[in-house]
């Protein structure tokens, strides 16, 4: 995690943009974040599920939180199963070459998908 | 190698007559002469690293592929020849190639045109690979995960067309549609984004961030200790974020 280019564009301020607060039980904040699962470190960006809910409204929380995420777990079988290269170990010398091809997989997906994000 | 005993032997010679201030400069010397012969070895190692040469004298001779059937037999499947309808559906061409039809003509379009992938002549007058060829290849490559000599016995190129290939088309994909695909949400839609997810119950989330593990086959021996993946293999960690 510690090497991933988001990580340090949220350590170096680049992202997320703070321009619009939200108000969670009364309090205003301003740093968005993302939805993880359990095996991510705690950080202010990152949120994880409760590990073991004890209340109802940790249930709940975690019902709703692991509802949106069902995309992200989708989407690695989804582009395994249409581009098999993703499927194999990568043959290939460098790294950089390993990252061209995934970007390749994920440009293709999207072009199948339509619209750009 | 006699030029290096040689000198070796001098600087030998040199440090036993002993002079006393001479000594420092001798080492120096000793020392250079050690480095250079390092430097040397390694680059006979580094020019012995087998290169790609292309047709020489000696090498075995081309086969006779038959270009030209390889170019037809794709044309005459999945688009229009002569008048003839396309033997393979719209269904089919997905299933080969893993994106529609419209998808794969509008990459094509974008790269037949690049220099690799023009078609030439070469310099015994012969019609070298066509375009769609090359295309199809790599594409095959991509959706299937076969190995690049697979595809040899449809599209009718060799092993090595078809890796370059499918490495300049990968390359050229991400330098086209590199930024406009892969880019970081612009604020508007960020924020469309961000309400939706807040009549899901989750004000103020971008989005969902999972990563996955890629094994790496090949990767070098020297390497193997920054690239630990999971269970003793070999590999990346491909991270996504979900908008």
């Amino acid at each position: 995690m510690q090497q991933s280019p988001l990580y340090l564009d949220v350590i170096g301020g680049r992202w997320p943009p703070r321009g619009t607060p939200f108000t969670i039980n009364g309090r205003t904040r301003t740093r968005p974040y993302y939805l993880v699962d359990g095996i991510y470190p705690r950080y202010a960006f990152l949120m994880s599920p409760h590990p073991k809910t004890s209340t109802e409204k940790q249930a709940t929380f975690n019902c709703l939180q692991e509802a949106i995420r069902k995309d992200s777990e989708r989407l690695f079988g989804v582009l395994m199963k249409r581009f098999h290269v993703a499927l194999h170990p990568g043959r290939y010398h460098s790294v950089s070459q390993l990252v061209t091809r995934y970007n390749v997989i994920i440009i293709l997906a999207q072009h199948v998908c339509g619209e750009p994000t | 190698m006699d030029g290096h005993e040689e000198e070796l032997s001098t600087t030998a010679a040199l440090l036993a007559e002993d002079d006393g201030a001479d000594v420092d400069a001798v080492l120096h010397a000793h020392v250079n002469v050690l480095m250079a012969v390092s430097r040397r070895s390694r680059a006979r190692r580094t020019s012995r690293r087998r290169q790609y040469h292309g047709s020489t004298a000696g090498r075995r001779g081309n086969k006779r592929r038959d270009s030209a059937a390889g170019v037809y037999n794709i044309l005459r499947g999945y688009f229009r020849v002569g008048g003839l309808p396309p033997i393979y559906d719209e269904r089919d061409s997905e299933t080969r190639f893993r994106v529609a039809r419209a998808v794969f003509r509008r990459v094509f379009l974008a790269f037949k045109d690049e220099s690799f992938f023009q078609q030439r002549i070469n310099d015994t007058g012969k019609l070298q690979a066509h375009p769609v060829q090359k295309g199809v290849a790599a594409f095959r490559f991509i959706s299937l995960g076969e190995a690049a000599d697979r595809a040899e016995e449809y599209v009718r190129l060799s092993r090595t067309v078809i890796a370059k290939s499918t490495k300049f088309m990968m390359e050229f994909i991400v330098r086209r549609w590199g930024p406009t695909y892969l880019r970081r949400p612009k604020q508007d839609k960020l924020n469309t984004n961000m309400e939706r997810k807040k009549k899901r119950g989750m004000p103020g989330c971008m989005g969902s961030l999972d990563s996955c593990h890629w094994e790496w086959h090949q990767c070098p021996t020297r390497m193997a200790g920054a690239y630990q993946s999971r269970k003793g293999k070999k590999g990346i960690v491909v991270e996504a974020i979900i908008f």
